[in-house]
Formats: structure tokens, C-alpha cells, sequence
């Protein structure tokens, strides 16, 4: 069940106002069947692997809660964290694994043919496993002051806003929320409705738009000219941004509907002015849950230079694998460590600018910034895109081969996709400054004008063949 | 659920959510209003035909290689020609088009139809904005596109939502001079000529593999029928637009003459596909005409239908 499907509207429709009805354990009750029910859609075996990971996180939070020794609360979490990871390992990662294994051994000389038994891949595990070890990590840590019972821990782990595709939200944030239950808010739900309008029309007018011009140029890269690729390749970058940004705007905005507050997902990470600035603003969920569950565990910046080299890699490159089982992720993560790091060091070797040349050079050195960082990030997005090593480096090739351009294969529907990009460009650039977004909402016509003409552009541009978010497949 | 009111009151939310929604509704009625009229008034081929006003001595039907078969010619030049062929239209779309264009009181001597056109069963759908403006096709087109019309009936705009529609709205705002002119812009280099992938080709191949013989003939004598039962004293030629006559897709382009010669032996059939033989620089791809080829193309056409 698709957020851009006919049943969902039925669904949340119906769910939101029973929930309306009850009090917050009946809301609970609701909560969690409703959440089941919309995994279940997808298939229902996958719920058995949902409850196994919110099982194995309520044990450990009970015993986190029964302990004081720090060796035997380390060894709960520690069981959470190898639960966790060993249920990714044999869900996205078997396959990978035995692969690498074959072709290492290949290139020893040794001819292996194993009998793999193709795995399914569960859809949202990679969000899900990560939600558990927040809730486990925090409540180790004390972020967080209780352990949740068994109902409200399916309803964190399990909620159908964040499910599927995120936002990761740190239990030390939702758990309170859920314990407390929904609140009916004019206000948020005011908030809420802008959000979830946004939403769609990023997913269903700019990506799904931008997915019939590029989708027919990256089955066949062979056949197209460098102007082509490039033009695909540019509108990938937009794609892969507005289809993320639309789910997480989406789920942002139910949760709103229903008085939780989720944190933003993207902040306008195209107008980021340096690597370290674009991580802070694409994924935010899963960028500072790396930082803060993996990166500052591993030392952070705290062991001198080379040390802070070694733990930003090894975390891009982790990030990078956690968005699939295919060498084309690590390298993806390897180039955004590879960024941050020389960074980081041309930082401290670049010579200082006057406070003069400074105010003279503002915009044009912020927006040289902003282009090279956008050009950088969009060569990671062609191994992003392309699953194939061969293929991506072919691609990349064959837009250095700038001998031919060639013709943009249907120009009307690429201006469309132009347009459509460069308004969302546009309304990035405004709301950057979110005073904008407070002072907006706040007046009654601009508010009511704002939402009936997201409307009208979902109606006019909108797809609504219930195409899947790219972001499932993680 | 809790209820919290704060600055924002349950009424205050609710008033602002019905001008919202009349905002809405007004602004997609009135959208819909002003983009049926530009859809109305467009110089696009489309759209042009809704007049009534086009008479001329050749009509072109079909799909992408029918609207690269002939290059613009101005409107006193004998013969007179019309295209009406655009991307993609199936079989269904390619006759009900024809229909469409003597409905609307426009005649042509001659009705070449291009070939490939009668290969292709499944409905292309881009064609929604038209609807609203030609009864006939949205009837014609209701079950193929079911999806369509069911979001149509309840969000009119999204009939919009169409390549279709851009290009009237191109033609009206930007290039008033209409379409006729239009095709593929491209052509193939000389350096990309032996790696030239042959899969339009194939697939043209694979789907004329496919058709039901007796189906198409009982199509093509319905059309004849509803024309003579007009009054249209109108000659139907099929021809087949030039393919790249690579040797590897030689075989595939001889057995479309042959399925055509089988399918078509009741009608007058033209090949031209082999009239450009494997020039490159005459493509755009293997199975579309670029601007070089068009012109040679144009002349071999009028002798075909005996026109000098």
C-alpha cells in the first residue's frame, strides 16, 4: 500500500477517525493493528520478521531496566545490536555476501557454484532495524528513562508513516510522543495538510514527471548521445531528491495530523555550500543517527586527524551499504568520504579571505560553492542510479565523449521536468529560511491559497498510477 | 485523542479548509476552462481539425515514422498534403483519428496510412486532452484507458497532464505557424553508423509477428464502409515507411513486406522501405527518417501515388 495509492487514502481516512474516537489505549490498540495491517499489505510474511525484531527489543529493554552492571547491560545490548544487524545481514545482504565470496575465490582460482536460495528482501528492514537499535542504544545510554511496553514498541517500530521509507526518528523522541498518545491540534493539523501537499506534489508531479523522461535514457544508455546522459543524469539528482523528500514530507505530515512531531528529513540539500553543510541536510535521519550511533562510538574527531580520516570513511562507507547489498552503494559512500575528508582538510590549508573580500565575494563564492558541491555529489548519484559497476562507469563515459551532444529525445516533456524542477528549486531557496514557512501559515489567504494551489498542480501534473517511492527498495 | 485548541481554534481551521477547497475548485475550473480553449485554438495538428476548414489532396495517418514521411510544404504547393500522424497511435488511435478528421467536415483526396501504425493493438493514452474537444475519441478510448477516465471523472485538469497538450500550447504561444513542418531533427554520424542499435527494427517486427490477420482486414473494410457510406470518394494507400537497411535487420524488413503484402492484399500497399537503403546520414534511427532523408523520401512517395 503505496502512499500515492487509491486504498491508502481509504485507509488512513477511516484509521484517522477512529482514532479521533478513542483514548490513547484504545489508540494504541489502533495504532499498532492499522500499522500491521498496512505492512501486512505488502506481505503478510513479513510481519513475522517485524515482530521477531520488536520482540527481541522488548526483551532487551526489560533486562537494560532490570540491570545496573554495566558488563551485563553492555551484553543486552550487545544482543540487540548482533539481533539487528544478523537480521539485515541474511535479509539484504546474504546474496551480496556469498557473491563477493564466489568472485574472491575466482580470482584465487577457485571454481565455486553454490546453491543459494534467493531471499526475499522485506520491505523497510533497513528503517526498522535501525528504529530498534535506537530504542536499545538509547535506553543503554539512558536517553531514555523506561523501557516502553510491548504495545508501544510496535507502534514505534512498526508506525505506517516512518515504516517503509523512514524518517528514522530516535526513540528518545517518538517514545515519549506514543506514551502520551495523539493529540487533536487545529494547529497541526493546519501544519500537517501544507506538509502532506507538498509532499505529493514533489512525488507525484516532479519524480514521477521526471521518471517517464530519464527512465527510458538509463535502460539504454548505449543508445544515447552525452547531452542525453547528462540531461538524465541531472534529472536524476532531482528525481532521487523530490521522490525522498515527497515520502518524508508525507510521513512528516501524518504524523503531524495526529500531533507527533517528526524531524525534517531535507533542508534544500542542493544549496549546501560544502560537503560537511549537505549532510546536514539530505537524509538528516539517517545521517546524524550514522553520527551519532556509529561515527562518535568510533572515536569521532577526538583522536587526532587520520583517526577522524578512518571514522569518516568507514561511516560513508556503512551509510553507503545500507542502501544495498551492491558494490555501486560502497563506492557511493566511499566518494562522499572521500569528499568530506579532503574537505576537511583544505579547510585548514586554504588561505583566510578578509572580512573586505569577504562581503565583496559573498554570492559569487557561495554560489561557486553550491555548484561545485552540486557537481560532485551528482557523479555519486550515477553509481547510485545504475546498479551495475560497468554500467555507471559506462555512463560516465559516454557523457566525457562530448563529441555529439545529441538531441534531447522529447523535448516537451523535458521542459516540463524543467519547470517543475526549477519551481522546487525555487521554493527550497525561500523556505531555506524557515521564518518564511511560520509567517506563511500564519495568514489565513496565503495558507488556504497556498494549499489550493498545490492542488490544482497535483491534479494537473500528477501521476497516479500508485509508482513506488525509490527509497523501498532499501 | 486529546484535544488541544491553542491559537489556531477547530473553527478557524475549518474556515480556512473550506476557502481553501473553493479556491481549489474555482482554480481548476477555471484552468480547465482556459486550457480547453488554448487546446481549442492551437495551430497544433490536432487541434486544427476540429475547424472543418482542411481540405487537401493527401492526408497522412499513424505513428512516428507517418509524421516523418513527408517534409513541410507550404500550403499552395500541389499536391496539397495534411499530416495528421503523431507518436506512438495504435492502430485503434490511427483509424479513429481518420475518423475524426472527416467528421469534422475535412476531406482528403487520398489517405496514406502508414503501416507500422496497424501493428501496435495497445492504446496510447496521451491523446485525454482531445476528450473533451472530439466525443468520439473519448468514447473510443474509455475502456483502453479506464485508469485515465476514472481520475478524469473526478480531477478534470489531469486530462491535461499530456505531451499532447504541451505541444498545442508550444504551437500556440511559441510557434504559431502550426506543426506541419515538424519531425525527427536528428541524423545519424557517420562514426556511430556501424554501431546503430537495430531495436525499433525488431520490435516493429515483433509486433507485426503478432497481429491477427482477419482482425486488421475487418477493421480496415469497416473504415472503407463508414468513409463510402459519407459520401468520401476517398483512395486508402498503405505504405511502409523506410527502415535502416542494415544486412543484420534485412530478413526482419522483408518479412514486414511480406506480412504486409498477406494483411494488405486487398488494398493498395506500398512499400518504401528500402528506399533509403542503409544511408545513415537519411535516419535519425533505424526505424525514423531524419530531415536528409525526408526530402528524397517526400518525392518517392508522390511518384508512388502518382504524383510528380
Amino acid at each position: 500500500m503505496s502512499f500515492t495509492s487509491p486504498p491508502f487514502f481509504v485507509f488512513f481516512g477511516l484509521y484517522f477517525l477512529a482514532g479521533l474516537l478513542l483514548p490513547r489505549r484504545g489508540w494504541l490498540w489502533l495504532a499498532a493493528v492499522a500499522s500491521s495491517f498496512f505492512y501486512g499489505w505488502w506481505d503478510w510474511r513479513f510481519l513475522f520478521l517485524l515482530y521477531y525484531v520488536v520482540t527481541v527489543s522488548w526483551f532487551v529493554g526489560r533486562g537494560l531496566a532490570r540491570s545496573e552492571d554495566q558488563a551485563v547491560r553492555r551484553r543486552y545490548v550487545l544482543l540487540s545490536v548482533i539481533s539487528c544487524l544478523a537480521v539485515l545481514a541474511t535479509f539484504k545482504y546474504f546474496g551480496f555476501f556469498v557473491d563477493s565470496f564466489i568472485n574472491v575465490s575466482a580470482a584465487l582460482g577457485l571454481k565455486l557454484a553454490p546453491r543459494v536460495t534467493q531471499i526475499l528482501l522485506p520491505v523497510g528492514i533497513s528503517f526498522y532495524t535501525f528504529h530498534a537499535l535506537s530504542y536499545t542504544i538509547d535506553l543503554y545510554r539512558r536517553k531514555l528513562k523506561a523501557p516502553a511496553d510491548y504495545l508501544s514498541l510496535v507502534v514505534y517500530l512498526a508506525f505506517f508513516p516512518q515504516l517503509v521509507a523512514g524518517p528514522i526518528v530516535r526513540a528518545s523522541r517518538f517514545l515519549p510522543q506514543i506514551q502520551r498518545g495523539p493529540v487533536f491540534s487545529p494547529r497541526k493539523i493546519k501544519t500537517g495538510l501544507l506538509i502532506i501537499a507538498w509532499g505529493y506534489f514533489l512525488k507525484v508531479c516532479v519524480a514521477d514527471s521526471i521518471a517517464l523522461v530519464v527512465d527510458p535514457i538509463f535502460a539504454a544508455p548505449a543508445d544515447f548521445e552525452s547531452g542525453n546522459l547528462l540531461f538524465a543524469i541531472i534529472c536524476y539528482s532531482f528525481q532521487i531528491y523530490t521522490d525522498f523528500a515527497g515520502y518524508s514530507m508525507i510521513a512528516i505530515g501524518l504524523a503531524k495530523l495526529q500531533g507527533f512531531d517528526f524531524p525534517a528529513n531535507f533542508l534544500a540539500p542542493y544549496f549546501s555550500r560544502s560537503f560537511r553543510e549537505f549532510w546536514r541536510r539530505w537524509h538528516i535521519s539517517l545521517s546524524s543517527f550514522l553520527r551519532d550511533y556509529l561515527y562518535i562510538p568510533l572515536g569521532g574527531n577526538r583522536h587526532g586527524p587520520w583517526r577522524e580520516d578512518r571514522n569518516i570513511l568507514t561511516t560513508m562507507l556503512l551509510g553507503g551499504l545500507w542502501h544495498g547489498a551492491s558494490y555501486n552503494f560502497v563506492v557511493w559512500g566511499a566518494l562522499h568520504g572521500l569528499y568530506l575528508i579532503i574537505e576537511r582538510h583544505a579547510r585548514a590549508l586554504l588561505p583566510r579571505l578578509s572580512s573586505r573580500s569577504l562581503r565583496t565575494l559573498k554570492w559569487p563564492l557561495a554560489a561557486g560553492r553550491i555548484g561545485l558541491v552540486y557537481v560532485m555529489v551528482l557523479l555519486t548519484w550515477v553509481f547510485f542510479r545504475l546498479h551495475n559497476f560497468s554500467d555507471a562507469l559506462s555512463l560516465l563515459a559516454g557523457i566525457a565523449r562530448h563529441q555529439h551532444p545529441g538531441v534531447i529525445s522529447n523535448k516537451f516533456e523535458a521542459c516540463k521536468v524543467a519547470a517543475l524542477i526549477v519551481a522546487t528549486l525555487a521554493v527550497d531557496g525561500i523556505f531555506i529560511n524557515r521564518r518564511s514557512c511560520v509567517r506563511l501559515l500564519r495568514t489565513r489567504y496565503a495558507y488556504a491559497c497556498s494549499l489550493a494551489l498545490l492542488g490544482v498542480l497535483i491534479e494537473l501534473f500528477g501521476s497516479f498510477g500508485g509508482g513506488a517511492f525509490i527509497y523501498f527498495q532499501f | 485523542m486529546k484535544y488541544r485548541g491553542g491559537r489556531v481554534s477547530g473553527r478557524a481551521l475549518s474556515l480556512t479548509l473550506l476557502i481553501a477547497l473553493a479556491a481549489f475548485a474555482l482554480l481548476s475550473l477555471a484552468l480547465y476552462d482556459l486550457s480547453l480553449a488554448a487546446l481549442r485554438h492551437s495551430p497544433f495538428r490536432l487541434s486544427r481539425i476540429a475547424a472543418g476548414n482542411i481540405h487537401v489532396d493527401i492526408l497522412i495517418v499513424g505513428n512516428s515514422r507517418a509524421r516523418d514521411l513527408i517534409v513541410g510544404r507550404p500550403p499552395q504547393l500541389r499536391p496539397t498534403v495534411f499530416n495528421l500522424a503523431y507518436n506512438g497511435l495504435s492502430r485503434e488511435d490511427t483509424l479513429e483519428w481518420l475518423r475524426i478528421f472527416f467528421e469534422q467536415g475535412n476531406t482528403a483526396g487520398t489517405v496514406v496510412i502508414e503501416t507500422s501504425a496497424l501493428y501496435t493493438d495497445q492504446a496510447f493514452c496521451d491523446g485525454k486532452p482531445y476528450w473533451a474537444v472530439y466525443p468520439h475519441l473519448r468514447a473510443a478510448e474509455q475502456q483502453a484507458c479506464a485508469s485515465d477516465f476514472r481520475t478524469a471523472r473526478y480531477f478534470p485538469l489531469s486530462l491535461f497532464n499530456s505531451e499532447q497538450y504541451l505541444r498545442a500550447i508550444y504551437y500556440l504561444l511559441v510557434n504559431r505557424h502550426g506543426d506541419q513542418s515538424w519531425g525527427d531533427e536528428y541524423s545519424i554520424p557517420e562514426r556511430l553508423c556501424a554501431h546503430v542499435p537495430l531495436d525499433g527494427i525488431f520490435e516493429f517486427h515483433a509486433a507485426a509477428l503478432q497481429i491477427h490477420h482477419e482482425h486488421v482486414r475487418q477493421e480496415i473494410s469497416d473504415l472503407q464502409r463508414w468513409l463510402l457510406a459519407r459520401g468520401q470518394n476517398v483512395r486508402l494507400v498503405f505504405v511502409l515507411a523506410p527502415f535502416l537497411a542494415d544486412p543484420r535487420a534485412r530478413t526482419s524488413i522483408a518479412d514486414m513486406e511480406r506480412i504486409n503484402s498477406e494483411l494488405l492484399a486487398a488494398s493498395e500497399n506500398v512499400s518504401l522501405a528500402n528506399v533509403l537503403d542503409s544511408d545513415c546520414a537519411s535516419f535519425a534511427d533505424a526505424a525514423h527518417v531524419g530531415p536528409q532523408g525526408r526530402t528524397t523520401l517526400s518525392h518517392a512517395l508522390f511518384a508512388s501515388l502518382g504524383y510528380q
